[in-house]
Formats: structure tokens, C-alpha cells, sequence
């Protein structure tokens, strides 16, 4: 081979993997999907403005109004969440969080550890990591969840009933690291603009939908027990992050979100707070007596379904949380910080797809908790 | 492992990089090593059934050499000592012995084939026999493994002993390397069925890297990935749809399954052949051309002279020509010169020997009566056409058709296009008497609409696939035009310009990677030819 020769390999090769990468960014994912957007946004986020993140599952996009927070408390805390987010994937999304972010409150919520919530189907996986950016962080974060579907196949793979079987990961499959083996095909539908150029959530990642978040549907209040009770498997992911939290001394709030579930998912995610509890790591269980006149949840009015809020009800635990983190971490009331502009847009944007939304103006809902 | 897999991409780089860094005496022990990890990946339990073909066929030929050996040196030593008849006496008792030595070998591989492939078919049939004959007795059914590429090694050996046997070569003498003739790893899933003269000098040889072929191999393999990702693995879908609820569909649009088999199992099996080219070119080593555009072919006989090349060739030197000069047909021939006339008398043994050679290429393909139906279908029409040729030459020329103009060639080649897709019916459909029923409502039923109303579109093709099918067919044809017209296409690319060929290798890399089926882990579909 003469070094002619040698020289234009290298170029081709150089080409050749630029246009593939090319490629793999073009069609990681569908673009126009919200967890996409949520992730885009959290990227495009200047360094170290963030103040915390709030992880867990759709509950949590449903519960927090991020623009609120901030035009509210001047609080900003970004939610990193996915339908379905597995508990296994929170260390990873917040090693991700803080790549970029000095992250002085994380808000962790447990409705993930339910039994109900475990059978991991491959979609809920990929939705968030397809959604990282590609990095050793993401792989170990695929590699935590399969993992987790590993050694949950081993003890309940009796239980998962036939039909589901095909939805699960498959810990073989190499498109778990690769979202392009998966996504490619989505030329048959189109490539919008939105995949080149990768747009962001303008209401940092908040949850609003015209079909759900303006609705409300009566919810039976849950019947929240004191046991607490959680399978070895699942303790075991909760200690992990526990032990995660407390290696990188990271000021971690295991929250329960409102919700009105069946009373053995209570049980165990009682269990998990007792865990974070004794741990030394502050709870709060919005379910609970303690919290629920503060917090003034109306389940005639703040629900849509059995576990996601409407935006009203959004507003009502934006507001408790954000008191919270101010009380707490010391956080909120920083009128001269810096990169407010998008915060402030996201603000406006958030108020008004609200009022057009319910037909009344948000600061009623505010002055309501306010009272 | 499958081809089209990354973890083949990432073995053939292994493979390749170990191959050109081993010193040149180890070159082949790499090979083999490689070969037989790749077979034990695809399937552990059948390396014993490779390896016990592979000593059966070295030790077998290495007694047949020695009796070619040893005659030759009698015969040379009693040169002036023996009388003709004494010399033909001796050839005579060498012959048989051979023969002896060749059959048990013979029987050997063919038998462990046949009882591992057929078995099932043969009790299948025996019990339904039993079955109306109301006998309370059953042959047992057998839970039998069939080794990968076994119906590709043991023709591949058979034809090494054969050869042997007739002197053609020496017999070689290292039993390692003879395994690494018959386990090469580019060709032992779908072949091509190599010839031990040809392919083992180059296995045994060392190769040292050559930029040009390792960049015409690499080309060779993305050509036929497109082939099978794109095309052959884009119309599964409707084929499958179609042949597997035949009873839901009618006229044209059984045409059109039947059609769009053809084109499937070709690009699947032609595109699989690339690959193993590609790859073996890599390394050095040129394999055997398997397929020379046979949808351009103007007759069923020049379609199978273009398709499967080397089954047919093997076809051709172990069956046909033993059979059509057998005393046995000789005889034949000449009973039939008493009784029909010279003509017939003549072509008869070429005729019988032509028809069982298709017969047994149909078998060859599974044990189901759909592959004898194939194989008939077949034979009749290359038999037939044998048999009818006078009569068409009378036929053009009171016709007064031009046979050397473009429009009476382009009329061949749909005839012939038309023709195997009708005995696709036979390969694809899910029985014989399934593919009966479809050939039936193909010709019974006139439903000429279904090509405009894009009914078809719900049957697993929709309109977007469909472009990329037409624009890929129509490279495909002009690729195919070029090659016809003797234009080698990767040369022909390698003297245009850096800028237009780099454009060219990217692109085609970034159509496949765009407009390929595939799933995770860049795996595809299996090849079809792979289960034969």
C-alpha cells in the first residue's frame, strides 16, 4: 500500500464516518416527540444555570410547570423526565444533568419503583436514552436498565404474561446503544425540519397538551396505608440511588407525587421513602395527610387520570415544591441572573397556552393556593 | 452469525486483519481456525457432521490416489513386460476397486445428507401409503438436525472424489487444509459449490494485502448488501403476505407474488453470493460466479446456465454427462433408434438425462413434493424445448421471425421471465398441491385492474417502498446492461474521477444504511438459500 494510497483511505474513512454520524443524528430519533424536546431543551441550557431537576416518570412532566417556578420563586429547576422512566435509569439521567449543571436540588420521585410500573417495555428505555446525547454515560445508563430487565426476567419472567413478551428490551438487541438501527426507517414518514434541527421544548420541559392538561376527571381519593413493604429487586435499585446520592454528597428529595392508585402500589412506595428516610435523605409524600391541606389537591378538578395532574393541578405542586427548595436549599429570589430571556419567554408562552387552556387567567389558580 | 449482521462485519474485520498480519506459512492455519469458529458460531452441534464428511472424503481420497498412483507405476514399471490385455486386466481390477472405495464414500456423504434431509419426507409419504392401505404401522418421525451448508459441503466433496477418482488431480495429502477446502467460511452457507482445482491452490497460497482487491471486495459486499437489504428483504413482506393466504388472492395479483419471489430469491441468493465474494476477494481468494443476470436469460435452459451457477455446472459433470454416456442410456438410445426413428434415438439419453438432472436440482432445494413438482416443471421445459426444437426452427422460419433483432430477444427473455415465475408457484408456495391451486386461480381469474387501483399497496408494499424498489430495480437493470455488454463496473468507477467515485461509495453506502430493512443489530432476514 503506498502512503498515496494510505492518505486517501484516511480522508474516505474521515468522510465516510462524517457522513454516517451525519446520519445517526439525523434519524436518532422522532424529533417531534416530547421527551426529545425536553431533552434538547435541557441541552441547550447554558452551564450552571440550572438549580436542580426533578427525575422520575410522566407523572413528574404532568406535576411541574418549570416556567411557573421560575416567574414565581425565580426557581429553576428543569424536569428530566419520560413515560415510564425506569427507577434504574435516575442515576443516569442525573450524571447527565450534572455534566453541565451544578445541581444544588435533586427531586426524585418514587412512583417508578411500583411493581405495576416494572415490566420494562424497550420503548420506555429508548425514549430516554435515544433522547441523551451519545456518551459513556448513556451506554452505562442502557446498561443499568438492561441489567435491571435482566435480573427482573430471572425472578418474575413466570409472571409476564405472553403478549408483552415482544415489547420488552431485548438485552441482545445492539439498537439499545444505536438508536439509528431503530429509527432509520423513518424515512417512509418523513424527516421533518424539526430532526435537523433538533428543536427544544420552549416551556422548559413542561407538560401541555390540549387533549389532557385543560381536563379534569374526578379521581377516588387513594387510601394511603402505613405499611411499607418492597421486594429485594426493587430495594435494590432504590439503594443504588441512595448510594449514589450519598457518594457525591448530592442534596437529593425523594418525593410521591399526588396520585390515586391502588393501596399496595402505596405500600410500596412507602417503602421506598422509608428507605431515603433512613438514609438520612428528606421525604416528602404528597399523598399524606401531613402534606395534602397544604399542598390543597382537588381530585375533582386537578386530575385527568389516576396518576397524572391537569395543569391546574401542576400549578398547585409547582408551587409546594418551589416553597420547598426556596425554604430548604436556599434557593429563588435571584432577580439578576444571568440567561433569563428563554426562562422568561418560556414564562409567557406557558401562561398563555394556560388561560387559553382554561379560559381564566393562571394567577386565579395561584391566588387560590396563595389563600 | 448471520451475513448481514454487525457481528459478521466485525468477524470478516478480524478475520482480515489477522489474515494479512500472520506470517506467510500460517496464513492458511488462520483461515481454517477462522472457517470452523465461524461454522461453530452458527452451530455447534453440527461441526460433527462437517468433520466426519471432511475425513470420509480425505481418507477416501487419499486411498484412490494411491490407486492411481500405484497403477501408474505398475503399468510404468511392466511397461514392456505386460501384454494389452494383461494392462487391461489390471485396469479393469483397479477400476473396480475404485469404484468400490468411491460408493462407500459416496454412500457415506450422500447417505448422511439424504437420511438427515429426507427422512422425514420418506416417512411422511411411507405412513400416508400405510395409512390407506389401513396398516396399524407407523415409521416413526425423527427429530433430525440439519447442519448448516450440508447440502453445499457434501456436493463440494462429492465432486472433490469424483475428480479423484478420475484422475483429473492428486488428492491432498493435509487432511487440515483439505478441511479448510471444504469449511471456507465465505461459501459454506450458500455456497458456491467450489471445485477443489480451483479453489484450494488459492485457500493454501498465501495472499498479501492488495489495496485494490481489499477495495473491490469491500465494494463487492456493500453491493450485495444492497441487494438483499434493499430489494430481496423490501419485498418479503408482500411475497409472504400472498403466498402464505393465497387462498385470498386471484389472477394478476398471484402473478405478481410469483414474480416478485423471483426477484426476491435472486437478490437475496445473488446478493448473499457478493458478499461471500467480496469477502473471499478480500482475502485474495476469487470464488466461483454463482449468478450471470438470469432474468436476462432468452430460455429456461439459458436461465439455469445464468442462475446457481455452480449447482448446475456440478449437475452437469456428475450427473448428466456419467448418465447420458452410460452404457445403460447408450443402450436405451439405440432401442429407441429402432422404434422412433433416428432423431429421437439420438437426443433420448440427453433428453432423460437433462430431466433427471432437474428432478434431482429440485430435490436438491428440500424434501417436500413442491421441490419434485419444481424440479418436473423444469425438466419438461428444458426437456421439452430438447425435444420441440426442430419444430420451432420451422416455426420461425415459416413465420419469418427475425431471431437475431432486439424485439425477438426482449420477447424471449419476458417468455422466460413469465415461465419461472409460474415454477416460483412450486419453490415458494406452502405445498404442492397449494402451489397447484395457485397457478390455477392465476389463470382462471382476469383481474388486470388490480395494477391500477394500488390495491397491492396493503399488501405489505406501500407506495414510498414501492419507489425505492423501482429505482433500485432500474440500477439493477442498467448494472445488468453494462455487465452484459462486458463493462466491469467497479473498474469502470475506479477510473473516474476521486470526487465522482467517492460520491458513488458514499452514497450507495448512505442508501443502504437509509433504505435498508434491517432491525437491531443490523440483522436482516435469513437468506433463503441457507435453508436449502
Amino acid at each position: 500500500m503506498k502512503m498515496k494510497q494510505i492518505l486517501q483511505f484516511i480522508i474516505f474513512m474521515v468522510f465516510g464516518l462524517v457522513m454516517v454520524c451525519a446520519l445517526f443524528y439525523l434519524f436518532e430519533k422522532d424529533e417531534n416527540d416530547e421527551t426529545s424536546s425536553r431533552w434538547n431543551g435541557f441541552y441547550s441550557e447554558a452551564e450552571n444555570t440550572i438549580d436542580g431537576i426533578i427525575v422520575g416518570a410522566s407523572m413528574v412532566d404532568r406535576a411541574w410547570a418549570a416556567p411557573l417556578a421560575w416567574h414565581e420563586w425565580g426557581v429553576r429547576l428543569y424536569p428530566l423526565s419520560t413515560g415510564s422512566q425506569p427507577i434504574a435509569a435516575t442515576i443516569g439521567v442525573i450524571e447527565e444533568a450534572r455534566k453541565t449543571q451544578n445541581l444544588q436540588v435533586i427531586i426524585i420521585d418514587v412512583h417508578g419503583i411500583r411493581s405495576s410500573a416494572q415490566l420494562r417495555k424497550a420503548k420506555a428505555m429508548r425514549n430516554l436514552t435515544d433522547s441523551m446525547h451519545h456518551s459513556i454515560n448513556r451506554i452505562q445508563t442502557v446498561n443499568r436498565i438492561v441489567k435491571y430487565s435482566k435480573d427482573y426476567e430471572a425472578i418474575y419472567g413466570d409472571t409476564i404474561p405472553e403478549e408483552k413478551r415482544s415489547e420488552l428490551i431485548d438485552p441482545s438487541d445492539f439498537s439499545n446503544y444505536l438508536g439509528f438501527l431503530n429509527y432509520h426507517s423513518r424515512w417512509e414518514s418523513g424527516v421533518s425540519e424539526a430532526d435537523f434541527t433538533k428543536e427544544s421544548t420552549g416551556i422548559k420541559g413542561a407538560f401541555i397538551s390540549p387533549k389532557t392538561s385543560f381536563r379534569a376527571k374526578e379521581q377516588e381519593p387513594p387510601d394511603i396505608p402505613k405499611e411499607a413493604a418492597l421486594e429485594p429487586l426493587f430495594q435494590e435499585l432504590i439503594q443504588e440511588v441512595i448510594d449514589y446520592g450519598k457518594e457525591n454528597q448530592l442534596n437529593m428529595v425523594f418525593v410521591e407525587l399526588p396520585s390515586c392508585l391502588p393501596e399496595e402500589e402505596y405500600i410500596q412506595m412507602n417503602a421506598a421513602l422509608q428507605m431515603a428516610e433512613d438514609a438520612g435523605f428528606p421525604t416528602i409524600n404528597l399523598n399524606s395527610d401531613e402534606f395534602a391541606a397544604e399542598l390543597s389537591i382537588n381530585y375533582a378538578t386537578d386530575f385527568y387520570h389516576s396518576c397524572h395532574v391537569n395543569s391546574q393541578g401542576a400549578v398547585k405542586i409547582t408551587s409546594f415544591l418551589t416553597k420547598y427548595v426556596c425554604d430548604h436549599y436556599g434557593l429563588g429570589n435571584k432577580p439578576e441572573r444571568k440567561d433569563s430571556a428563554s426562562w422568561d419567554q418560556s414564562w409567557e408562552e406557558y401562561k398563555a397556552s394556560f388561560e387559553q387552556g382554561w379560559e381564566m387567567p393562571i394567577e386565579s389558580v395561584l391566588s387560590d393556593r396563595q389563600k | 452469525m448471520a451475513f448481514v449482521s454487525m457481528k459478521f462485519l466485525f468477524f470478516l474485520l478480524v478475520v482480515c486483519s489477522g489474515y494479512f498480519i500472520m506470517p506467510m506459512k500460517l496464513k492458511w492455519v488462520w483461515l481454517l481456525i477462522c472457517s470452523y469458529t465461524f461454522y461453530l458460531l452458527n452451530d455447534v452441534r453440527a461441526a460433527a457432521f462437517i468433520i466426519f464428511t471432511t475425513v470420509i472424503t480425505y481418507i477416501t481420497g487419499r486411498i484412490l490416489g494411491q490407486i492411481n498412483s500405484d497403477q501408474k507405476t505398475y503399468l510404468k514399471e511392466n511397461k514392456t513386460v505386460l501384454s494389452r490385455e494383461e494392462k487391461k486386466c489390471f485396469k479393469a481390477k483397479n477400476i473396480t476397486k475404485k469404484k468400490r472405495t468411491l460408493f462407500t464414500a459416496i454412500l457415506a456423504n450422500l447417505g448422511l445428507l439424504v437420511f438427515l434431509k429426507y427422512f422425514n419426507f420418506f416417512a411422511g409419504n411411507i405412513n400416508a401409503v400405510l395409512s390407506n392401505l389401513s396398516l396399524q404401522m407407523e415409521v416413526p418421525m425423527l427429530n433430525l438436525l440439519l447442519p448448516l451448508g450440508i447440502s453445499f459441503y457434501t456436493l463440494q466433496a462429492l465432486g472433490y472424489l469424483i475428480d479423484v477418482y478420475r484422475d483429473k488431480y492428486e488428492p491432498d495429502r493435509n487432511l487440515a487444509k483439505f478441511a479448510l477446502f471444504l469449511s471456507f467460511f465465505p461459501q459454506i452457507i450458500q455456497g458456491p459449490i467450489a471445485r477443489y482445482n480451483q479453489l484450494a491452490h488459492q485457500l493454501y497460497e498465501p495472499h498479501k494485502f492488495e489495496y485494490k482487491r481489499v477495495a473491490f471486495g469491500a465494494q463487492l459486499i456493500l453491493w450485495g448488501f444492497m441487494k438483499k437489504l434493499i430489494i430481496a428483504d423490501r419485498l418479503a413482506p408482500f411475497v409472504d403476505e400472498i403466498f402464505n393466504n393465497y387462498i385470498s388472492y386471484q389472477g394478476i395479483t398471484l402473478f405478481l407474488g410469483a414474480l416478485a419471489y423471483g426477484f426476491q430469491v435472486y437478490t437475496d441468493f445473488s446478493g448473499g453470493m457478493d458478499i461471500a465474494r467480496g469477502a473471499a476477494q478480500i482475502l485474495g481468494i476469487d470464488i466461483a460466479v454463482n449468478f450471470e443476470r438470469p432474468y436476462f436469460a432468452r430460455s429456461i435452459s439459458e436461465f439455469w446456465r445464468r442462475w446457481h451457477i455452480t449447482l448446475g455446472s456440478w449437475m452437469k459433470d456428475y450427473v448428466f454427462y456419467p448418465l447420458a454416456l452410460s452404457k445403460g442410456f447408450n443402450k436405451l438410445g439405440k432401442r429407441a433408434r429402432n422404434i422412433f426413428g433416428n432423431y429421437i434415438g439420438k437426443i433420448l439419453p440427453t433428453f432423460l438425462s437433462m430431466f433427471i438432472v432437474f428432478l434431482l436440482v429440485g430435490v436438491w432445494h428440500g424434501s417436500s413434493w413442491k421441490y419434485v413438482a419444481y424440479g418436473v416443471w423444469n425438466g419438461v421445459f428444458i426437456s421439452g424445448s430438447i425435444l420441440l426444437e426442430p419444430v420451432y426452427e420451422k416455426m420461425t422460419a415459416t413465420l419469418k421471425i427475425n431471431t437475431k433483432c432486439f424485439s425477438w430477444g426482449f420477447f424471449q427473455a419476458i417468455r422466460t421471465i413469465f415461465l419461472c415465475s409460474i415454477g416460483r408457484f412450486f419453490s415458494r408456495g406452502v405445498s404442492c398441491m397449494a402451489a397447484l391451486s395457485m397457478i390455477k386461480h392465476t389463470f382462471t381469474v382476469f383481474n388486470p385492474w388490480v395494477l391500477t387501483d394500488y390495491s397491492f399497496y396493503e399488501l405489505g408494499i406501500n407506495e414510498r417502498n414501492m419507489i425505492v424498489l423501482v429505482a433500485m430495480g432500474l440500477v439493477l437493470l442498467v448494472v445488468g446492461i453494462m455487465q452484459e455488454r462486458g463493462i466491469h463496473i467497479r473498474e469502470k468507477i475506479a477510473e473516474q474521477n476521486l470526487y465522482f467515485r467517492w460520491l458513488v461509495y458514499l452514497g450507495a453506502l448512505a442508501v443502504l444504511l437509509i433504505f435498508g430493512v434491517y432491525g437491531n443489530g443490523l440483522t436482516s432476514t435469513v437468506f433463503i438459500y441457507q435453508q436449502f
